[in-house]
């Protein structure tokens, strides 16, 4: 069994292998506090400090993909395999606008393009984009944020080892420990590993917190709006809540800042009404393809009893407090970017709070990405808040002798780092025993799905259609590569019922109108259908379907788990 | 030897979904009353009503365990239960609760060894997290003088100490031993840490020690792994007390005014408590093994109290590996093959062609006497879906005196217990 990087796992030793990753982020963090107490300046130190942000999530990240034989995610996670699909029509050379529903309207349209560039259109790079993508995005993320604080905040001693302690706590101090066991599970393996579009969103938000503190003319005001429709593109939800901090921020000035306050609230008005329109066409595609103020399921409901305001800040103990105090002391000191990202702080935990009232609406969608947010923010601010405490102690004990005094900066980072190293995620990372994804993706992809999508993806033309089984739809995209009616695994489509009509039609031997519509509006070219009854066709077999005159059997395979066949519409006695 | 009725009772109403919210709801009330305390100079205050939430939050799960921890799911914890049930019931006690083998040696095993009753010896486990508490809550004034910062360090451990995730219960629950061992370094230390030298040597060096330890702790969960900290949770805990004051000192000098001193503090406690792993302490995730102990496996326990009422305490009970350890660590007696079938026991077992000659010679219903009397087999258990012996076999050709099998105990579940009596 080879890994996508090429190497043999046979006989490889997981949990030992996983234990030297973590030894290794430790003994180097170490090394680095070491080294910072010989003293350095603060832009050594700053570098210093974001070289072992750096080297942990590189190895956190490749601690956790060497030992997978396939891409991350793969035969566990929905998300993973959906992202797969979109991806691969993409890189098939479909526009990046649809998903895996043929002519379904996208709500993520810039990641699968992303990918699909990236992998210079060919399918069989996507896994390999999808693999170094969360490296990418999380080196891309320490560089972000540094450069964006390091160009936002007040000209200070300390900016540069400030700037990677934002980048270090934004990175690895997103998750601790405990969080497997909760109910959103480890952010960064979530964000980063799962879902880098969505990290995508989170390297983009310094950017645009940087403009707007910058913007003060009509031009800089525009300039602040176009960055912030970048966020939206990435990831809309991240673009959301940019602007529930941005509007925080433009309250917290209009109370506490009389000088200030019209100008804040004019800028952040032009930003948000500029990125408005801009991305405009991107939410009307949101409304069309989407029935997005439906009642959803249960999970979208959230008990006024539930734990969850709390869960929020509170999981995180001591870091939650040095989070607050980085926080307050950036909204003090910091400039206007300062009194931004401390404002996209408190919002970010603002928003979480709204979640009960939500919940009690029957609306609290996408609890999870408010979640991450906020850990975000959360983190960030922890990693400031610990080195400027760290200051604070320096710069306030007697016994605080001169050779200390004047390399504070780094005697200081060397403290914050070591009572950090408990909570940095590489020093703690498990996947083996925290991460299911991790855990399923060990296992070779069932051979009742890895041998039927081989054959669509090697036998079916690159343009085919599939209809049938709904729930092995999001299989024959994510492996197969190929297109498909309807997917249980996405949202439905708005046409859905007329889609619903064409495969009933299909399933049922409906009027040949219907399959004309199928294969002219849809390109429909297969059904494929397992001996699992159909949701939406319970009494359907794959013998009933054998023996309908215009379904010519294509690939017939008898699993220990299940029977797979894929049939081949045949439109000829069509008009 | 069977779970308390009352804590059972208990246990049920406890496992009812809802009921986790409502506990840390409660938590985080008892977390506000105690930084209330805090801030309005009652440190004893705070710390018994944190004492008081972390026995609820503890509490709240241990009363759940029904059956040992760890028996069927941990082959390390299977074997130390099986050998204390022996210990606690069978005869003679020397051996290993497979007959002809070693015992091994475990806290529980020692436990039942030195006559402590089973049904005390299987609250171990829970006892031990509990007494982890206690310990979390003493310890600090054995290190520091200032009773209101020992109180102020024991209210930061309770909650599971300053590190999110770090909270040792987990660990406890599976390993009740470290807590003697944790306890024994403990006094070590504060008894070496009484002479004046000594604490001013560690006053001097406080900030180097909590690096040590911090970084000890990081070290051993890199090696270790997993979810449960283990030795990392002890030595985080120790770099707690360490920081405690100089955590206080820094407080005060930043903030000047004792009221904003003590409020700050008192926000730290509530932080920490609510964060720190006791609140958010879910072992049904965590904890290897914990919801299978929840369950009492009624169908199974039915068989096995028969056998502690009818087979002699010297007997030996022939059953497959399955069925091995609940023998012996419920039903207290010795059996013939230990519970593992994958060659992972402790020990190599002695005489394995004897064992296989008479388990077979039973399984077609003629055991060789002279095998049974030889491991002292008096009963064979089958457990459902195990075929029944043939009965009224004739003595083979060889002429070797073979035994018969009476049925002697047989239930709806199909569990069945024979006797090998002389034909």
């Amino acid at each position: 069994m080879l890994n996508l990087f090429g190497f043999n796992l046979d006989g490889m030793d997981v949990d030992r292998w996983l234990a030297a990753a973590r030894l290794v982020f430790t003994v180097a963090a170490l090394l680095g506090a070491a080294l910072l107490t010989r003293g350095a300046d603060d832009r050594r130190a700053g570098r210093i400090v974001l070289g072992i942000a750096a080297t942990g999530h590189l190895l956190a990240w490749f601690a956790t993909m060497f030992p997978l034989p396939s891409v991350y995610g793969a035969n566990g996670s929905m998300d993973r395999e959906n992202h797969l699909g979109w991806a691969n029509v993409v890189a098939l050379g479909f526009s990046p606008l649809h998903t895996s529903q043929v002519h379904h309207l996208h709500f993520e349209p810039v990641w699968p393009l992303l990918v699909a560039l990236a992998s210079g259109f060919n399918v069989d790079r996507v896994n390999l984009v999808f693999q170094w993508a969360p490296l990418l995005a999380g080196l891309a993320l320490l560089l972000s944020l540094r450069s964006c604080w390091i160009r936002g905040m007040e000209p200070s001693e300390h900016r540069n080892v400030e700037a990677a302690f934002a980048a270090l706590g934004a990175l690895l101090l997103i998750a601790v420990p405990g969080d497997f066991a909760g109910p959103f599970r480890n952010p960064w393996a979530l964000t980063f590993l799962l879902k880098p579009n969505h990290a995508l969103g989170l390297v983009l938000a310094p950017f645009a917190a940087l403009a707007l503190a910058r913007a003060g003319t009509w031009r800089t005001r525009l300039v602040a709006g176009f960055v912030l429709q970048l966020v939206g593109w990435a990831f809309v939800i991240h673009m959301a809540l940019v602007v529930a901090g941005f509007a925080v921020f433009a309250a917290l000035s209009w109370l506490t800042r009389r000088s200030e306050r019209m100008k804040d609230a004019i800028d952040v008005g032009t930003a948000v009404g500029v990125n408005l329109l801009i991305v405009s066409p991107y939410l009307a595609m949101l409304a069309l393809a989407y029935p997005l103020l439906l009642e959803g399921d249960a999970s979208l409901r959230v008990s006024p009893f539930s734990e969850r305001p709390f869960e929020g800040p509170l999981r995180l103990g001591a870091l939650f407090l040095l989070s607050a105090f980085g926080a307050w002391s950036s909204y003090g000191k910091d400039g206007r970017f300062g009194r931004i990202l401390a404002s996209q702080w408190l919002a970010s935990h603002l928003v979480w709070q709204l979640f009960p009232v939500l919940g009690l609406l029957g609306q609290a969608r996408e609890q999870d990405e408010a979640f991450y947010w906020c850990r975000f923010w959360t983190g960030l601010f922890a990693g400031v808040g610990m080195f400027r405490a760290m200051l604070l102690i320096l710069g306030r004990i007697r016994e605080n002798r001169s050779p200390l005094a004047a390399g504070r900066s780094a005697v200081a980072a060397a403290m914050a780092l070591v009572l950090l190293l408990p909570s940095l995620l590489p020093a703690w990372w498990d996947p083996g025993t925290m991460d299911q994804y991790f855990v399923a993706a060990r296992q070779p992809l069932p051979d009742w799905i890895a041998e039927p999508t081989r054959f669509v993806r090697n036998n079916t033309p690159p343009d085919a259609v599939f209809a049938g089984d709904r729930n092995y739809a999001r299989w024959i995209a994510a492996y197969g590569a190929r297109r498909v009616l309807i997917s249980d695994a996405l949202n439905l489509p708005n046409d859905h019922l007329k889609r619903m009509e064409v495969e009933n039609a299909l399933l049922r031997d409906g009027p040949r109108s219907l399959l004309a519509e199928g294969r002219d509006r849809y390109s429909i070219q297969f059904v494929l259908a397992t001996s699992f009854p159909m949701d939406q066709a319970p009494e359907i077999t794959l013998d009933l379907l054998a023996a309908r005159a215009y379904l010519v059997p294509v690939y017939d395979r008898e699993f220990a788990h299940a029977r797979v066949m894929i049939f081949k519409v045949r439109y000829e006695d069509l008009p | 030897m069977m779970h308390d009725r009352g804590l059972g009772a208990l246990g049920l109403v406890a496992g009812q979904e809802a009921a986790v919210p409502a506990l840390r709801a409660a938590l985080v009330a008892l977390a506000l009353l105690a930084a209330l305390a805090w801030a309005r100079q009652r440190p004893r205050l705070a710390l018994l009503t944190l004492s008081l939430g972390g026995f609820l939050g503890l509490g709240y799960w241990l009363v759940q365990i029904s059956s040992p921890l760890g028996l069927g799911t941990d082959p390390a914890l299977t074997e130390d239960w099986a050998q204390a049930g022996v210990n606690a019931h069978a005869e003679p006690r020397q051996g290993g609760f497979v007959v002809g083998t070693e015992p091994g040696t475990s806290l529980v095993s020692s436990l039942a060894s030195a006559g402590v009753p089973f049904s005390v010896v299987v609250l171990v486990p829970q006892l031990s997290t509990l007494l982890t508490l206690g310990l979390l809550t003493v310890l600090p004034f054995a290190f520091l003088k200032n009773r209101a910062t020992a109180a102020f360090a024991a209210c930061i451990a309770l909650g599971g100490g300053l590190w999110p995730g770090s909270a040792p219960f987990g660990s406890m629950l599976l390993r009740p031993a470290a807590l003697v061992v944790a306890g024994a370094l403990a006094g070590m230390v504060a008894l070496a840490a009484r002479g004046p030298k000594a604490a001013r040597a560690f006053h001097r060096v406080r900030w180097s020690v909590a690096a040590a330890w911090i970084a000890g702790a990081v070290l051993a969960r890199a090696l270790g792994g997993g979810v449960a900290p283990g030795a990392a949770a002890a030595l985080l805990v120790g770099a707690t007390i360490a920081l405690a004051s100089p955590l206080r000192a820094a407080l005060r000098s930043a903030l000047h005014a004792p009221v904003r001193t003590r409020r700050a503090e008192a926000l730290l406690l509530l932080c920490v408590f609510c964060g720190s792993g006791l609140l958010w302490w879910d072992p049904r995730g965590t904890v290897a093994g914990f919801d299978e102990s929840r369950g009492d496996n009624s169908a199974l326990r039915r068989p096995l109290e028969w056998i502690e009422r009818n087979v002699p305490a010297t007997s030996v009970v022939l059953a497959s590996p399955a069925y091995s350890a609940p023998i012996a660590a419920l039903a207290g007696r010795r059996v013939l093959f230990p519970p593992l079938a994958d060659g992972a026991a402790r020990s190599p077992l002695p005489e394995p062609f004897r064992r296989a000659r008479l388990a077979e010679t039973t399984r077609r219903g003629e055991p060789v006497a002279r095998l049974a009397e030889a491991f002292s087999v008096t009963h064979l258990f089958l457990g459902p879906g195990e075929p029944d012996p043939p009965v009224d076999t004739p003595t083979p050709e060889s002429g070797e005196p073979r035994l018969d099998l009476v049925l002697e105990y047989r239930d709806a579940k199909d569990f069945r217990v024979f006797r090998l009596v002389k034909k």
